[in-house]
């Protein structure tokens, strides 16, 4: 996909740049906020990346810009501005999701992935499938091959969480932020418990897994293996 | 000590104000004196006047010129005590009579009255007779026969009397002014001496000596108050310091092992041939680097509660629902320990502040609940309603080995961790978080025993009605 990193530190764009680029992406760089907007309005990205502090034009600015001028493309913060309330003030000003600095490349290119996968329509679905594992949103109930498995509410949530992100790498992080709607550090393994929980419960006695740890990064809830 | 140093000083400067107001207040007070004075003796010197001419006139309206001439000569006479001064002359100015030998011709006219200089003769004891000018005030009538009398009176006593009271006023002014000069010196002197002692004190301080601190001489008075007071900041600032150099000491003990072992890690993959090892050496040295980050971002979030950005951003949060989403999260982290969670969660608890913090503040007290007591079998959740007076409260206890009531206050110090081997993971910063985030929201943070274990309360302040 094409994306657009809004920028102003080199050392970081490069580093941006690089991983987007190995990881298969195109990747256009804006130095400042005023190249960002100019791009922004007018490339036709899949989603972009952009700084809050940035010289000429702030990020928060360009990305209120951008959406007054309807563009719609999923736009990621990076910013060291990390503190609760600055989160905030990013995502009111039309950002789809934030992400502080210093950052993990994996959590980058996993909440990257998440948000262009997010535009795809949803509101229709009422099924969900990975493999042979089921899930019926309305019903609330899930199986996998054709083998009812009981779950509690928040491990039917987590697991509709990875479901919906199926194929796609998910940070503890993504985890606790789509999950339980709360945003910190959390310094344990408390979603790796979780994790685990329900990997008891979907994967135990079936010779495929379908949820896979990713050393470093998280998690990723895929068929094939 | 130098008189131009004295000089500049703010109290010199208020005795000399003080002084200057004093000689103001008493040049007002000399001034009214003066001139009530002044008016008192004309006023009496003249009704002399008119009673003279009264007789005068009398004299004249029944001898006519001869009358008045003899009225005259009869109030000249040496015997007679008067201190009148007359003169009568014709229409043409030529001296018929009186104890001056001309009309003067150098009267300077006011309000009637005329004044002029004649020559007095005194007598004095030891010398010879000399000659004086004397003042005089008259009062000049003009009779129908054309002849003009002058009768008026020496205004020399009175001034005189005004010189004397003028140099009388003069000394006492320059003994105020000396007084004044004198006693700024004195009081200058005696609080730039204090003054002097205490900025002595903070120079030395400043040079090093920091455990130095200001004089206090025991009077109780505002130096020594100001004394006490510097001495009680210069305290804080030591303790402040203290805990500062502690602080760093600690981030360079805690952060210089994982850094050297992430070093090791990568000088070990780069020595290594095979792409396996090197692949998980590389993953294990993210890992140690992830986790230095991990701290840096908990000192910030201490360092970001502790300033208080946060507080104008405070919300209504419902501390019931709070416990239960922290509950549900951390569970299975407690039942993997093989621990129970027991909860007893009772509202409405309803405070002011901010979720996140607050659920990351009781996740890491179930976390260290978790950790440290492990031996004890259960974890406990409390939520208590806030009752008459006192807030809501909310508590997390263990029943492990606890910590000794001397350590409960230092255990809320950044890097702090009782364990001195440091053998079980974390970084010390759990507790001092919870102490910033309690800050934040004004809530009382106690630890107290749980017999065994330990009990850690957040108490709420009451929500405003």
């Amino acid at each position: 996909m094409r994306v657009l990193v809004v920028e102003d530190d080199a050392q970081t764009a490069a580093y941006m740049v690089k991983g987007l680029t190995e990881a298969g992406h195109t990747v256009d760089h804006a130095p400042n906020g005023r190249d960002g907007l100019f791009l922004g309005t007018s490339g036709d990205y899949d989603a972009m990346i952009v700084d809050r502090m940035l010289p000429g034009l702030d990020g928060v600015s360009v990305i209120q810009a951008l959406r007054a001028a309807n563009v719609a493309t999923p736009i990621l913060i990076l910013s060291a501005l990390g503190q609760v309330d600055e989160r905030v003030t990013g995502l009111k000003s039309g950002a789809d999701d934030y992400l502080t600095k210093p950052f993990a490349f994996s959590e980058l290119i996993a909440r990257l992935e998440a948000l262009t996968r997010r535009r795809a329509p949803t509101a229709a679905e009422t099924r969900l499938a990975v493999g042979d594992l089921e899930m019926d949103l309305l019903s609330r109930v899930v199986k996998r091959a054709g083998q009812a498995i009981e779950l509690q509410p928040r491990e039917f949530r987590l697991l509709e969480y990875l479901m919906r992100h199926a194929g796609q790498v998910v940070t503890r992080t993504m985890l606790l932020e789509g999950v339980w709607d709360y945003h910190f550090d959390p310094q344990t393994n408390v979603i790796d418990v979780h994790i685990s929980r329900l990997r008891q419960k979907i994967d135990k006695g079936f010779p495929a897994p379908l949820l896979h740890t990713m050393r470093g990064a998280g998690y990723c809830l895929r068929a094939d293996s | 000590m130098r008189i131009a140093s004295f000089l500049k000083t703010t109290t010199f400067r208020l005795a000399l104000l003080y002084a200057g107001l004093f000689c103001a207040s008493f040049i007002a007070l000399f001034a009214v004196v003066y001139w009530s004075a002044d008016a008192l003796a004309t006023a009496d010197r003249r009704t002399l006047v008119y009673t003279d001419i009264q007789g005068l006139a009398d004299a004249y309206k029944q001898g006519g010129v001869d009358g008045l001439k003899e009225a005259i000569n009869e109030r000249i006479q040496p015997v007679n005590v008067s201190e009148g001064i007359y003169v009568l002359v014709d229409a043409h100015y030529n001296w018929v009579a009186g104890n001056i030998t001309a009309w003067p011709t150098n009267a300077q006219p006011t309000d009637g009255w005329i004044r002029f200089p004649i020559g007095m003769k005194i007598v004095q004891r030891t010398e010879g007779p000399k000659i004086e000018e004397h003042i005089i005030e008259a009062y000049v009538s003009d009779l129908p026969s054309g002849h003009r009398v002058l009768i008026g009176r020496d205004t020399h006593t009175q001034q005189q009397f005004q010189k004397a009271i003028s140099r009388a006023f003069l000394i006492w002014l320059a003994g105020i002014i000396g007084l004044a000069v004198i006693g700024g010196l004195i009081m200058s002197r005696s609080i730039l001496r204090r003054i002097e002692a205490i900025n002595q004190a903070a120079e030395r301080i400043m040079q090093g000596e920091v455990k130095h601190r200001m004089p206090v001489r025991g009077r109780n008075d505002e130096f020594d108050r100001l004394a006490e007071n510097l001495n009680a900041m210069l305290e804080e600032i030591d303790r402040l310091l203290g805990s500062i150099r502690a602080v760093t000491n600690n981030i360079a003990h805690d952060l210089r092992s994982p850094l050297n072992r992430l070093r090791n890690r990568l000088e070990a993959a780069l020595a290594d041939k095979q792409p396996e090892q090197r692949q998980e050496a590389i993953e294990r040295a993210i890992g140690d680097a992830d986790e230095l980050l991990s701290t840096f971002n908990a000192l910030l979030s201490i360092a970001d509660a502790e300033a208080g950005t946060s507080r104008g951003n405070l919300m209504p949060v419902d501390l019931v629902a709070l416990a239960h989403d922290v509950a549900e999260l951390y569970e299975p982290l407690v039942e993997e320990q093989g621990l129970v969670l027991e909860k007893s969660i009772a509202g409405p608890a309803p405070v002011s502040g901010n979720r996140q913090l607050l659920f990351q503040a009781i996740g890491n007290l179930i976390d260290n609940a978790t950790k440290y007591g492990a031996t004890g079998g259960r974890v406990s959740l409390n939520v208590m309603p806030g009752r008459n007076g006192s807030g809501p409260e909310i508590a997390v206890a263990d029943k492990g080995p606890g910590i000794p009531a001397t350590e409960r206050g230092r255990v809320l110090e950044r890097f702090v961790r009782l364990d001195a081997s440091r053998s079980t993971p974390g970084n010390g910063l759990g507790l001092s978080l919870v102490a910033a985030i309690a800050r934040l929201h004004n809530a009382a943070l106690s630890l107290d025993d749980n017999q065994p274990g330990l009990k850690v309360t957040l108490r709420f302040k009451p929500a405003p009605a």
